[in-house]
């Protein structure tokens, strides 16, 4: 019985969502589509990251540097063949004439962020506190340095244009109900209670058993994962990449969304990613009508810092928004008393 | 040129960068030891001070007129970040102002390139009509002795104040233990506002030789610097004045010597180099060089 409502409920939830991205798909276009990609690229971004920043509790700031190899990673494999030869002549002969199409490119490039977060976790995960989140820093920094200067594999500063546009709303949402899915059946298994034990005091988490170098690392190289497959859908959702565009202002954004959504809240994140993305294109049009360029980024940041001081924890704290966290949302107080009492808010 | 004179120019250039490293990072090493705050946006101070200058210049007053008011005006806005800022978020933790710190610095760069533009601006105030000395063929930068001998003096002045005054010396002690210091009846706020305010001046003076190094100052100048600032404080030993100096000279020195002594096609990859050099150093020696004394577990 209950086997048959949960399978009914995730059709449910299918279903919803298929119709809405095939209603989107055929009454939006052009800018606003993108918005919407965009938003599902933050949605992933956002989501994976809550793994190790809110639920395990690294302050890992690498996060988009992960997302560079995987956008590399998709531009290499997914450009043609004829434009590989004039552009990237640090190419092996195999790649250079291979062309693979989105779904094989993203998986290589999200395995390949997976692969370097193992080889790198274990050095960031030996630190505490705010000496991982200078490391990871200066591994975004090694990526971007990296990427900068390898001109026969990256073209260097000038980037790779010409990126074939195969992201499309349809791989964008799925793969962000994919991410959502994952980070929340993680999360409520054995390595998810482990990984909040850890943030919350890691002596006693590795006192009681719970082997954590690995749940950490589990953490870091899922985070690195879909970082890298949303680094593919970027690339191929914008069509030019340059080292630029994984660097400083992306990784605020990610931590922006995440700190205002609440560490530790999956719906919280994905709400803060959808409101983040609507409300950054609202700004910039409200710039570009002013007329006053760098106002938007004042306002963000100004908001940003209130946020925090009023909520250090975001908006949702840890809690999940649901059926019943809206309904206390919406109901008179005397009435939310007595919604409160049965079960948790799972 | 000799190789000789060749590794003495490295060497000057070496001293002078590793100097203006340390004084950005003496301003992180004082604020972190009281507040635990790791300030991301001390490198923006530096932006302040450097544009304060030129503001100053370009209109005409003196140049030392111009160098006080940049180093003052960095110290007012460190000030003014740490009142409404940080101040609200007084005991969250370590990553939560670490992360306003970030918001900080979008506030600061966005705020400059809104005032001056994106572009970068010629900084010339240090640069004289003869810029270098000759001293039997070895050429030597003025700009990069004034650095050294203003930090120099600069860590004169600091010693004698944190060793010397009342307020130097209540530093000390509520970085060594917050608490105690409190029972004793030491001031906090006015420790951290001294704090700030030695920390930022500092930074305006590094930006004003930061800027007169490269010739010129832009918007998101101090994002690099701090940067490096930071690896040299955990180089060094975080939370430690001492560690901060050593630390600075250490990256300085490494970073010159990286570019200056391996073959050009690897001088792209320094500032990976850098963090490398990190990694290594958090790895075998995580306490730093020089090592603080009350310094919670970083591994």
């Amino acid at each position: 019985m209950d086997l048959v409502r949960k399978f009914s409920k995730a059709l449910l939830v299918l279903g919803v969502v298929f119709a809405m991205v095939y209603m989107l798909n055929s009454l939006v276009s052009g800018y606003w589509l993108r918005v919407l990609n965009l938003m599902m690229i933050y949605i992933i971004l956002t989501v994976s990251l809550n793994l190790t920043n809110g639920f395990t509790g690294i302050s890992n700031l690498g996060q988009i540097g992960f997302m560079a190899i995987g956008a590399y990673t998709s531009a290499i494999l997914t450009l043609s063949p004829h434009l590989k030869q004039i552009w990237l002549t640090g190419l092996p002969h195999g790649l250079s004439s291979l062309q693979l199409h989105l779904l094989p490119a993203m998986l290589i490039g999200g395995i390949l962020a997976a692969i370097v977060a193992f080889i790198t976790g274990p050095v960031f995960l030996r630190l505490r506190g705010i000496f991982i989140s200078v490391a990871t820093l200066g591994f975004l920094i090694v990526v971007k340095v990296v990427a900068e200067n390898w001109m026969g594999i990256t073209r260097g500063g000038r980037g790779i244009p010409a990126i074939p546009l195969y992201t499309n709303l349809w791989w964008t949402s799925g793969v962000a109900l994919v991410t959502i899915y994952t980070v929340w059946r993680i999360v409520r298994s054995p390595y998810g209670r482990g990984m909040m034990a850890i943030r919350e005091d890691d002596l006693a988490a590795q006192s009681i058993g719970i082997n954590i170098t690995k749940v950490k690392l589990l953490a870091f190289v899922i985070t690195a994962f879909f970082s890298g497959i949303a680094g593919a859908l970027w690339a191929n959702l914008i069509g030019a990449i340059s080292p630029e565009s994984f660097y400083m202002w992306l990784t605020f954004f990610i931590i922006i969304i995440l700190i205002v959504g609440g560490m530790g809240s999956i719906t919280g994140s994905v709400v803060s990613a959808i409101v983040f993305a609507v409300f950054i294109e609202g700004l910039r049009s409200f710039e570009n009508s002013v007329g006053v360029y760098g106002i938007s980024y004042i306002i963000l940041a100004l908001a940003f810092i209130t946020i925090i001081i009023l909520r250090p924890a975001g908006v949702f704290g840890d809690r999940e928004v649901n059926w019943r966290w809206l309904l206390n949302f919406f109901l008179p107080a005397r009435k939310r008393l007595a919604n409160k009492r049965g079960g948790d808010n799972m | 040129m000799s190789y000789f004179a060749y590794s003495i120019q490295q060497l000057v250039n070496a001293l002078s960068l590793g100097s203006i490293y340390a004084l950005i990072a003496i301003g992180l090493s004082m604020v972190f030891s009281i507040l635990r705050l790791v300030n991301f946006a001390h490198g923006d101070l530096m932006m302040v001070g450097a544009y304060t200058v030129f503001v100053l210049w370009q209109t005409g007053a003196p140049p030392w007129v111009a160098i006080i008011g940049g180093a003052l005006a960095s110290g007012v806005a460190g000030l003014l970040m740490e009142r409404f800022a940080y101040r609200p978020l007084r005991g969250a933790p370590e990553i939560t102002t670490l992360l306003t710190s970030f918001g900080v610095v979008i506030l600061l760069e966005n705020s400059s390139i809104l005032v001056f533009g994106p572009n970068s601006r010629a900084f010339s105030i240090l640069r004289f009509s003869v810029p270098t000395y000759n001293l039997q063929g070895i050429l030597i930068n003025k700009v990069d002795v004034i650095t050294i001998i203003v930090t120099l003096g600069m860590l004169l002045l600091l010693t004698i104040f944190i060793k010397r005054t009342k307020i130097g010396i209540s530093m000390r002690a509520v970085a060594d233990d917050l608490v105690a210091s409190q029972l004793v009846g030491i001031k906090l706020n006015r420790v951290i506002i001294a704090a700030f305010f030695i920390g930022s001046v500092l930074a305006g003076i590094a930006g004003l030789l930061w800027g007169s190094r490269s010739g010129k100052i832009d918007p998101l100048m101090g994002f690099i610097p701090v940067v490096m600032a930071f690896v040299a404080c955990v180089i060094g030993g975080f939370g430690s004045i001492a560690g901060a100096v050593v630390g600075g000279y250490v990256l300085g020195f490494a970073q010159i010597f990286f570019v200056a002594f391996l073959p050009p096609t690897y001088s792209g990859f320094r500032d990976a180099f850098v963090f490398v050099l990190l990694l290594v150093v958090l790895v075998l020696r995580p306490q730093g060089i020089v090592g603080a004394k009350s310094m919670e577990r970083r591994i």
